[in-house]
């Protein structure tokens, strides 16, 4: 598939500061491409400097094959964008800011039906100011849309949703994509970019931890599987720890915890069964992206 | 429709939907006029306004303090918000170019100032009878340039201060130095010296 974007080596430097430190990577067409890392990791210095809003100092960059430094203009024909943090006038009504944005592309969406498809047709005639933060980013998410983009940048999607619109919305991405459309997306959410990525690129300090899939990523993270239950009848450990792939047992009350690799989880199911064993609450926890992005980068999110 | 001529239309009305500006355009200057021409004797010669006659004076003053609000505390107050809130930047990943907007709204609220100095000439005209500017192309001129340098000094406000707020706060700063060169608070032509030459330009 053709590379709708490629990156190599862009540098952003802030009073001698790399705040983009020579990334590198490519986005094929129809990808939902995930840009992932802490506060101040560079994310959306370098989706800016892609999107023509920031000049790169140096590397290179093709968007649609177009470089945002010299051919802006031809690739915001082509290009969707929803911005960090921005806001339109109080008193511009949702319709007309959609019937604005519309007005300035070449081949644009019917605005109409993107109020219906993004649950703002009962707004079409508030104003800005009146919206609330879920139906902003909503409308936000509709006017990157508004111009028929070949691809779009959506930076923390999600912010100021609520869970259920949350889910929608990543419903909504998927659609848009099944369409046809490269996504970028900018987040520091791991839910979202486990859910909806196809490929994921952790930025730590300006520069690229790591880039796979979000399975890829939680694999070479390695880490292990738990699983827990609380046994109704008395149990040996020991024959729970000669099970292949079993690496620790540990009992905390009437609880007992076992972790393993592989697909130790289903011997442990099946020796209890055989044990007549019957069980609690049992649960099995898997790795998450969260414990690989935390054991790939050596802290947590929040941090 | 090009895109300067949509921006103008959504201009205007934002423009008309924020109803104190527009009253403060509108308003304030006819009613500075109105409350000063019921004045019994205001439209005499007036012995401290070096026998101007005073409706004529209120009439000007009203036409420059038009101006001077719009120029430097609506433009930095209004572009410093387009400014803070990402308006701008939005703009700057579409098709469109920022200036083109910039421009729209700076030629919505000269057209309202324009439009401004009109009701207050017709208003004084009609309820006073203060004669229409002697000089109809000059005084055009005038109030062109004026618009202009007021508009400009807003623009240079917006760009160099950090906030909306800030910016508002500078404008004023501005709005009252300007109000004092143009010879508000005193004629210009009772000062002296080097005062003189810094007020005259500036004359109501």
């Amino acid at each position: 598939m053709a590379a709708v974007i490629e990156v190599a080596g862009l540098t952003k430097r802030y009073g001698g500061q790399a705040v983009v430190d020579g990334i590198s990577f490519h986005v094929d067409q129809g990808e939902i491409f995930g840009i992932l890392g802490p506060n101040g990791a560079g994310k959306t210095t370098a989706v800016e400097c892609m999107e023509g809003l920031r000049r790169r100092d140096s590397g290179q960059v093709r968007i649609l094959g177009l470089d945002p430094r010299t051919d802006g203009h031809r690739l915001h024909q082509r290009i969707g964008v929803q911005l960090q943090e921005t806001q339109l006038p109080e008193k511009l009504k949702v319709r007309e800011a959609l019937a604005l944005y519309a007005s300035f592309y070449p081949d644009p969406a019917d605005w109409r039906e993107l109020l219906e498809r993004w649950g703002l047709a009962g707004q079409s005639g508030a104003p800005f100011g009146k919206l609330s933060g879920g139906q902003k980013q909503r409308l936000f998410i509709a006017l990157a849309l508004v111009g028929n983009p070949e691809m779009v940048f959506l930076d923390e999607l999600t912010a100021g949703l609520d869970p259920g619109a949350r889910r929608a919305t990543w419903e909504l991405i998927s659609q848009v994509r099944d369409g046809g459309v490269t996504v970028v997306l900018v987040s520091h959410f791991m839910d979202e970019v486990e859910e909806l990525c196809d490929r994921v690129a952790i930025l730590e300090r300006g520069r690229i931890a790591a880039l796979d899939t979000p399975a890829g990523l939680v694999d070479r993270a390695g880490g292990e599987y738990r699983v827990r239950f609380r046994p109704m009848a008395p149990l040996a450990e020991q024959s729970l720890t000669a099970l292949p792939g079993v690496t620790s047992v540990t009992r905390h009350g009437t609880q007992v915890d076992v972790t393993g690799t592989g697909d130790f989880a289903s011997a442990v199911t099946a020796e209890l069964a055989r044990r007549q064993v019957v069980v609690a609450d049992l649960r099995i926890e898997g790795r998450s992206l969260d414990s690989a992005y935390v054991a790939l980068t050596g802290r947590t999110m929040d941090t | 429709m090009n895109g300067f001529s949509r921006f103008a239309l959504v201009e205007t009305k934002l423009f008309l939907r924020e109803k104190a500006a527009a009253l403060a355009v509108f308003g304030l200057p006819v009613a500075l006029v109105i409350g000063f021409g019921l004045i019994p004797g205001f439209g005499q010669p007036q012995k401290s306004l070096s026998n101007q006659i005073g409706t004529e004076y209120i009439a000007a003053l009203g036409v420059a303090i038009v101006l001077a609000t719009l120029g430097l505390n609506g433009v930095p107050m209004v572009i410093g918000q387009y400014r803070e809130r990402g308006i701008l930047r939005r703009l700057g990943v579409t098709p469109v170019r920022p200036l083109t907007l910039l421009v729209a709204k700076l030629a919505v609220w000269a057209a309202a100032a324009i439009l401004s100095v009109a009701v207050v000439i017709a208003v004084v005209r009609i309820a006073f009878h203060v004669p229409a500017p002697a000089a109809p192309g000059w005084f055009a001129l005038s109030v062109l340039l004026g618009i202009c340098s007021v508009f400009a000094l807003g623009m240079l406000v917006a760009a160099v201060a950090p906030t909306a707020r800030s910016a508002a706060g500078l404008g004023w700063l501005l709005f009252f130095p300007n109000m004092f060169l143009a010879g508000i608070y005193c004629a210009c032509r009772c000062w002296t010296g080097s005062a003189r030459s810094g007020c005259s330009p500036n004359e109501v």
